[in-house]
C-alpha cells in the first residue's frame, strides 16, 4: 500500500513533498487537505528553513496506525529526550520562528515545546535587563515609571 | 497572522516575543513562577498587562526564607506576599484558570481568612488542579467546604512536611488524579480515607497507610495497579486480610507488584493461602523491611493458632514456607 503524499511550498517556492500522515499533525494542513485535495499548499509565510524545521519534528512524531506493532519506534521518554535536543539546537530567532510556524500551523505538541523552551529562556535571565537583551525588546519605560510599577505590584523581595 | 513567520535580514536582532499572539504569551508565561511572570510587566509598554493572561499561578512563600533564615517572621513581608496574591487574583478579572498551586505557612488565624477566600477565588474560575502545600485546614474546610460547591476539580495534590496537617478524609466525585504526600513522622489513630469514585491515579506516600479495601461482588474485573502503585512509597502499612484477600486476587490474575522501597514495618492479616502466599511475594518486594506483624491466622486452619507476634521476616517466611509446605 503506497503512502499518500503531499506538497507543501515554502514562500521561496521551494517544494516538500511530505506524507500526509505527517503533516496531518498540523490541524491547518488536515483542514487544507480535505478541502483541496490533490494540491500543492501554498505557506507564504514560511521559510524553506522553517518548513524544512517543522517537517523534522512531525516526522518524528508522526504515529502511524497502519502498521501494527512498529509503528511508533519511540517510546514517550525518547522522544522526550529528542523533543530537549531538538530546540536546544535551535538559536533565538529560529526559535521564534518555529513557534510561530507551530502556532500558525496549530501543531499544540511543537507548540509546547517551542513555549517551555522560551520560558527556560526567560527563567535563566537574572533581571528584566537580560530578558530584553536576549529578546531584543526595547525599553519604552522611563525609570520612575518602572518604579512605580513595581511599588504598585510590590513584589515580595 | 500572516507574514509574522518570514524572516528579514536583521532577524536576529527583531523583536518577535512582544508580538505573539496574547494566548501565545499567556501560555510562555503560565510556564514560568508566578512571581518571574509578574516581573515581566516591567519590561516595556507591551508588556504592561501581558502577565494578566496567566492561567496558571503558583504562590510560594517559603521563597520569602531566602537568604536570610526566618525572614519569613517578618510581618512586613508576609503582608506583602497577601498583597501580591491577592492583586494578582484581582488583575485577572476571574478568567479561567488551569493550575492554582499555593505554598503558605499559616501563622496566625487571619491568614487562615485570607487563604480560604484565594482557593475558592481560584476553584471559582473552573479550576482543574488544586497542589496545596503546608495550607493547614480546620476540620472539613477542604472537602465538606471548599471542594463541594466546585465539582470542576480533576487533580489534587496536597502535601505536608514536618508538621501536622490535614485532611485525614478526601471524598471528592470528580477528582481522578490525587496526590498525597505527608510526613510528619506521626502514626494516626484513624489513618487516612479516600472516597474517590472517579480517581484514575493515585500517588499516596505517608508515614504510615492501613489498607482495608473491600469490594461488591458486583466487580467482576478488579484493576488495583494504580492503587498498588499509588501507596508503594509508604514506609508502614497495615493490610486487613480483607485487602490482602482483595490484592491476592489481582496478583492471581497478572497485578505486578511493584518495588516497596521504603517499607520498614508490614502488618499483615490474612484468612487464606493465596493471602500468604502474597506475604512472601511481598516481602521479596520489600529490601528495607525490618518488622512484620501477623494477625489473624484463626481462619486459615482450625488447630494453627498463633497470636500477633513480631519477628524477624527471614524467620517468618522460613516458617511459613514450612508452613505451606
Amino acid at each position: 500500500m503506497s503512502k499518500k503524499m503531499i506538497v507543501l511550498k515554502s514562500s521561496e517556492g521551494v517544494s516538500f513533498v511530505v506524507e500526509e500522515a505527517v503533516a496531518r499533525q498540523s490541524k491547518i494542513i488536515s483542514f487544507l487537505v480535505e478541502e483541496f485535495p490533490d494540491r500543492e499548499l501554498p505557506l507564504t509565510n514560511m521559510t524553506s528553513e522553517i518548513l524544512r524545521k517543522t517537517i523534522e519534528y512531525c516526522k518524528k512524531h508522526v504515529v502511524e496506525d497502519d502498521g501494527g506493532g512498529d509503528s511508533s519506534s519511540s517510546s514517550s521518554g525518547d522522544l522526550k529526550e529528542w523533543d530537549v535536543k531538538f530546540v536546544a539546537e535551535i538559536d533565538q530567532p529560529r526559535l521564534m520562528d518555529l513557534l510561530m510556524a507551530a502556532n500558525y500551523l496549530d501543531i499544540p505538541s511543537l507548540l509546547d515545546v517551542t513555549c517551555q523552551k522560551v520560558a527556560d529562556t526567560i527563567a535563566a535571565c537574572n533581571d528584566e535587563k537580560e530578558i530584553r537583551a536576549t529578546f531584543n525588546i526595547e525599553n519604552d519605560f522611563t525609570e520612575e515609571e518602572v518604579e512605580a510599577i513595581r511599588m504598585e505590584n510590590q513584589y515580595p523581595i | 497572522r500572516l507574514g509574522s513567520v518570514s524572516m528579514d535580514a536583521n532577524s536576529g536582532l527583531r523583536d518577535a516575543i512582544s508580538w505573539l499572539p496574547d494566548e501565545v504569551l499567556g501560555k510562555i508565561l503560565s510556564l514560568l513562577p508566578t512571581k518571574q511572570a509578574a516581573s515581566t510587566s516591567v519590561l516595556a509598554k507591551k508588556w504592561r498587562h501581558v502577565f494578566r493572561l496567566v492561567h496558571t499561578l503558583d504562590f510560594d512563600d517559603s521563597v520569602l526564607l531566602q537568604p536570610g533564615e526566618g525572614k519569613e517572621e517578618c510581618p512586613v513581608i508576609r503582608e506583602s506576599f497577601r498583597n501580591f496574591v491577592e492583586r494578582t487574583l484581582a488583575l485577572q478579572c476571574g478568567s479561567p484558570i488551569n493550575k492554582f498551586s499555593l505554598k503558605f505557612h499559616i501563622h496566625e488565624m487571619k491568614e487562615m481568612s485570607h487563604m480560604f477566600s484565594w482557593i475558592c477565588n481560584a476553584l471559582e474560575r473552573a479550576l482543574k488542579s488544586l497542589f496545596i502545600d503546608s495550607v493547614v485546614f480546620i476540620g472539613d474546610d477542604l472537602c465538606g467546604v471548599l471542594l463541594r460547591g466546585f465539582p470542576l476539580l480533576e487533580e489534587l495534590f496536597v502535601r505536608h512536611e514536618k508538621c501536622e496537617g490535614t485532611p485525614f478524609y478526601i471524598y471528592n466525585p470528580t477528582i481522578k488524579k490525587l496526590s498525597v504526600y505527608y510526613d510528619f513522622g506521626l502514626v494516626r489513630d484513624g489513618g487516612m480515607s479516600f472516597d474517590t469514585p472517579s480517581l484514575v491515579s493515585l500517588d499516596y506516600s505517608d508515614y504510615a497507610a492501613r489498607l482495608d479495601i473491600r469490594y461488591t461482588k458486583r466487580i467482576k474485573k478488579l484493576d488495583l495497579s494504580g492503587l498498588i502503585i499509588g501507596i508503594r512509597n509508604v514506609h508502614t502499612l497495615h493490610l486487613s486480610p480483607a485487602s490482602t484477600d482483595v490484592i491476592s486476587r489481582c496478583v492471581e490474575e497478572g497485578l505486578v507488584l511493584p518495588m516497596f522501597k521504603n517499607l520498614v514495618s508490614l502488618t499483615f492479616g490474612s484468612y487464606n493461602e493465596r493471602g500468604w502466599k502474597l506475604l512472601l511475594d511481598l516481602h521479596k518486594q520489600s529490601p528495607k523491611l525490618e518488622t512484620l506483624n501477623v494477625q489473624g491466622l484463626d481462619g486459615n486452619a482450625g488447630d494453627v493458632r498463633i497470636h500477633p507476634f513480631q519477628v524477624k521476616v527471614e524467620e517468618l517466611v522460613k516458617h511459613l514456607n514450612s508452613f505451606l509446605g
